[in-house]
């Protein structure tokens, strides 16, 4: 390869990493649009002064939690309900032209209605809304998630497929790239309709239509899933595959497990079938199905037969050349509670070169229940090497009780230029730990992210836990908040009724 | 073959939308609201990393940006586009914002030399984590051209080909690709010549 292809590939990777979280960093907040919009109609005469928008969590939360939280908040994201009821909407009149625009880590809710309910939509990451009086209504998605609940026909287009869907029907798309599969960003989501199954197949979109008809449009493509049931397209090759057409790639990859099974055995030396059927069901699943309490139960128990040499298998693996099974590796010393993995995990927090794997080691060390893990996550919140990291870092540092986290993350939390998502699964997460000193944390955390009702709620329980005046007061105050959502305020009154 | 420099093979890669500055000048309500919604996003992008990504410094500049340029538009002489002009006015609010608030304006060394070589190398994990590197990767793409960021940014986040592209803006694959390559070399000039300015603040 040349020098000048070598240098060009290095750009466009370099591109390819800076570009999409500047754009989510400069995404301004549509609420501080309007306003201005609005004031500057007066502002020839003299200037309105603009009411400072409040903030909003948008779709960070999902993300840091996976990449940070506790398991407590990783089920709270990964428990699927059904279908969530739609976020507040923002209202577009039916009688003027509309094209909008979710932008990437952007949510947006609204309702397009003439004399009558026209549709209710929910665009995230790109997927996008036009409309023109007298026409039928699009929907169209080039990346992102979309919810569409037309009370007209309505079209959608995502990625090379067409889609009509009926009057009443309630249909959900997501139109994914592989990349983002393996990063684990989407996998993260409240609704994670691409199964990671479907990893090997590309640019990826799934479909599920809760209720109603949807129906293909130019005949290319006849079959839809019935009812309730999610299936994976392929829109570039044309050709849709169903969920259970993926099984092919699924035993190829299977394959590969018990490859991967079989040297982890010789390694060990002991149950080697009973371990190769473990890891090969673990090594299929996404991460965040492994971060589920439960998955890994099996293989851990063999690994606690093991004793010691349970504990040095997986140190073993920590230095694995796959990013998969070390980011495994570290889940499994988290679970096995082992202080003599201390120093390895420090070193792959500090030093692996892969994200997740690294901030999975992190993790690790911070539910670590031991002193002597103090050293070492005090090491890796110094060293900032990702917020992740650090977020982990210092939480576990809290939790042990340590003076200068619980003032550091008091810090992060009051410093806007700190990343969001740091911030959000900081806060949030502290919320966990029934400990007055950071009484202060959850009072910051729930001023800034308080309009997410699970934020809100967490801090009730938080609120509760601590069992001090302060607590009680704060609970009286949200009780009484009229800016909380009724299930939040229900929640501080039951908190205060019980004794 | 299509090339920039026939303007009139661009028509749907404008650099500047049509503005009725009469109307702007008069306050007509519809002309102000096509003013602000044109140029809104990319105002506010092109403030938001000058003020060291404070969203509410941002947001205050905004606003005083288009106030500004709303009470001075008799002034606009047409000696550059008026997207221009207006992040003019924005350049210096937001300097003014930031000696107000005393911002340490001390860069990071490894963070300029990485960003010097961003044409060449690999950015390090360590320094793509760092807030500077982003500031000063969106100030740099902020600086560009509105359909030069445009096409970086349906290329490298939305991942669209050239032939993607040229589709939707009714252009030829190879015009696009002329696009982007451009647009990557004006890029990393942008991100060369903060590391520049970057070295002589730090030197002062």
């Amino acid at each position: 390869m040349s020098d000048g292809k070598k240098s060009d590939d290095a750009l466009e990777e370099n591109l390819r990493r800076l570009l999409p979280p500047v754009l989510e960093r400069q995404a301004p907040d549509p609420a501080f649009r309007e306003r201005l919009a609005l004031a500057l109609q007066g502002a020839v005469t003299p200037p309105v002064p603009v009411p400072r928008p409040r903030r909003r969590l948008a779709r960070v939360l999902p993300n840091a939690l996976a990449f940070a939280a506790a398991a407590a908040l990783v089920l709270l994201v990964l428990r699927s309900p059904a279908l969530p009821p739609l976020p507040p909407p923002t209202a577009l009149p039916a009688d003027a032209p509309a094209l909008l625009v979710a932008p990437p880590g952007r949510r947006v809710a609204v309702t397009l209605s003439g004399p009558a309910p026209l549709a209710q939509l929910e665009l995230r990451d790109g997927a996008t809304l036009s409309y023109w009086p007298g026409r039928q209504p699009v929907a169209r998605l080039q990346g992102g998630y979309l919810r569409l609940e037309p009370a007209v026909p309505f079209r959608v287009l995502a990625g090379d497929l067409e889609f009509s869907v009926g009057a009443g029907s309630v249909v959900l798309l997501e139109l994914v790239r592989v990349e983002e599969i393996e990063k684990g960003e989407r996998s993260m989501r409240p609704l994670w309709l691409v199964p990671s199954a479907a990893a090997g197949a590309g640019l990826t979109l799934a479909v599920l239509v809760a209720r109603g008809q949807v129906s293909f449009m130019g005949g290319a493509h006849a079959e839809l899933p019935p009812n309730g049931q999610v299936a994976v397209y392929k829109p570039r090759e044309g050709a849709p595959h169903r969920v259970d057409d993926l099984e092919k790639k699924v035993a190829a990859l299977k394959q590969e497990n018990a490859r991967l099974a079989g040297t982890l055995a010789q390694k060990k030396g002991v149950t080697p079938d009973k371990v190769r059927e473990r890891i090969a069901a673990l090594r299929n699943a996404a991460i965040p199905g492994l971060m589920n309490p439960g998955a890994l139960t099996d293989l851990e128990t063999d690994l606690k037969g093991l004793g010691p040499e349970g504990v040095k298998l997986m140190i073993e693996l920590l230095g694995s050349s796959d990013p998969k099974e070390r980011f495994l590796a570290a889940k499994v010393l988290e679970d096995l509670n082992a202080p003599p993995a201390i120093g390895a995990l420090k070193k792959a927090a500090l030093e692996d070169g892969d994200r997740m794997a690294a901030s999975m080691a992190s993790h690790a060390l911070a539910f670590m229940d031991d002193p002597q893990v103090v050293p070492a996550l005090r090491e890796i919140a110094d060293a900032k090497k990702t917020w992740e990291s650090r977020v982990n870092a210092l939480w576990g540092l809290c939790k042990l009780g340590e003076a200068r986290a619980i003032e550091e993350s008091l810090a992060v939390m009051r410093n806007e230029k700190e990343p969001k998502q740091m911030r959000g699964a900081l806060g949030a997460n502290l919320l966990l730990l029934p400990d007055p000193a950071l009484l202060a944390i959850a009072d910051e955390t729930l001023r800034q992210f308080g309009s997410e009702g699970a934020i809100a709620t967490m801090a009730v329980s938080y609120y509760k836990s601590i069992n001090v005046p302060e607590g009680t007061a704060r609970l009286q105050s949200i009780a009484a908040d009229p800016k909380q959502s009724e299930e939040v305020r229900k929640a501080a009154r039951e908190a205060l009724a019980k004794p | 073959m299509e090339t920039e420099s026939a303007p009139a093979a661009l028509p749907a890669a404008p650099e500047e939308p049509a503005v009725d500055l009469a109307g702007l000048g008069r306050g007509d309500p519809a002309v102000v609201d096509a003013f602000y919604r044109a140029l809104f996003e990319p105002v506010y992008a092109f403030v938001f990393w000058r003020v060291g990504g404070v969203r509410q410094d941002a947001e205050d500049v905004t606003q005083e940006t288009f106030l500004t340029a709303l009470r001075t538009i008799a002034s606009f002489e047409r000696r550059a586009s008026l997207q221009t002009w207006v992040c003019g006015i924005a350049r210096n609010l937001a300097r003014e914002r930031l000696r107000a608030r005393a911002r340490d304006g001390a860069s990071d060394p490894a963070v300029n030399r990485a960003l010097a070589l961003v044409a060449s190398e690999p950015l390090a994990e360590g320094v793509l984590a760092r807030e500077e590197t982003l500031e000063r990767a969106g100030a740099a793409l902020s600086e560009l051209p509105p359909h030069y960021q445009q096409a970086l940014v349906d290329k490298y986040v939305h991942g669209r080909s050239f032939a993607e592209m040229a589709r939707a803006q009714n252009r030829s694959p190879k015009a696009i690709e002329s696009t982007v390559q451009r647009a990557k070399a004006a890029f990393a000039e942008a991100l060369s010549q903060q590391e520049s300015q970057a070295r002589r603040d730090d030197h002062e």
